[in-house]
């Protein structure tokens, strides 16, 4: 006998999703989804961020690793609540994992929630997490073509910050090729330029970063 | 390796589906039809992989897999053919 189904089997993940997404809104928190290769900079970017941030926000981070805590270990010099999510090999956070480290957040005290997938330019894109907004970090060193290679994730961005971009030279990477190979997947995210040893060059996510914070905030009201 | 999440959500939804038909899970299952949407990025070797993994011993482990590729997004479970 034929019994007909039909139905998504991502429907589990985004259902939870959906229900870690309702609950960043009832607490007026920020969700911020990073995801990246690996390498491409997520927890430096992050560090600076932080360190520019938090004298005026209150800032939680789910760290998501393979099997380390190293990353988490880099960011505790800025006193914030922080939760490590090993994935024991898994190869992208799910909605799941999420809502379980949400428990352990005093999310009364938080503003924006950095989440920080593992490395990996394929299977994030795939898992909805609940978060508001999805960055991609894009390190210039992996070149142009990665945008059409891996097009899910660029076409699934808010934002796309093409990072390290002082490499370009070395790299021999043309940093405006590689932001039209971005546009041409993904023309309504904000591409944004930015490098570690340039603090000025955060100063566009910044904005954009507080501006979707305060808007979070008032939504409450 | 998503694919490995994929087959464990996709197990849960057919349990879920044969149990409001048959709550003693009493029925062998000798097909599944699965609907790979785009973008395609789910690979099917590895899916089959892991998907037979999980059924091994059970009601399912010698169920026929089949896909067929759809344009809509996404990974179904679209139909079970159950032993009469």
């Amino acid at each position: 006998m034929e019994i007909k189904v039909l139905k998504n089997v991502m429907i589990k993940n985004n259902s939870i999703g959906a229900d870690n997404r309702a609950f960043f809104r009832e607490k007026a928190v920020l969700a911020v989804n990073l995801v990246s290769s690996p390498g491409a900079g997520k927890t430096t970017l992050l560090e600076s961020t932080i360190d520019k941030m938090r004298s005026k926000y209150k800032v939680a981070v789910i760290e998501g690793d393979l099997y380390t805590s190293r990353d988490a270990e880099r960011l505790e010099k800025f006193n914030i609540q922080i939760v490590q999510i090993n994935t024991e090999g898994g190869c992208h956070l799910d909605a799941r994992m999420v809502s379980g480290a949400i428990k352990e957040i005093n999310i009364d005290d938080v503003d924006v929630l950095f989440i920080e997938n593992v490395g990996n330019l394929v299977c994030p894109a795939s898992f909805d997490l609940g978060e508001a907004k999805r960055i991609l970090i894009y390190s210039i060193a992996e070149g142009a073509d990665k945008p059409q290679k891996y097009s899910t994730m660029f076409k699934t961005a808010d934002v796309v910050l093409i990072n390290k971009v002082d490499l370009s030279t070395a790299c021999r990477v043309d940093v405006d090729h590689v932001e039209k190979e971005i546009r041409s997947i993904n023309d309504k995210a904000l591409v944004l330029r930015t490098t570690a040893v340039d603090p000025h060059s955060l100063r566009e996510w910044m904005m954009w970063l507080e501006g979707e914070i305060e808007r979070s905030k008032k939504s409450k009201d | 390796m998503h694919e490995a999440k994929i087959a464990e959500y996709s197990l849960s939804i057919i349990k879920e589906v044969l149990i409001e038909k048959y709550p003693l899970l009493d029925k062998k299952v000798t097909k599944v039809v699965f609907a790979i949407g785009r973008p395609y990025t789910v690979m099917r070797d590895s899916f089959e992989f892991y998907f037979s993994e999980l059924v091994k011993g059970s009601f399912m482990e010698d169920a026929e897999l089949v896909y067929e590729y759809v344009e809509q997004e996404g990974f179904y479970v679209s139909s079970l053919d159950v032993e009469e």
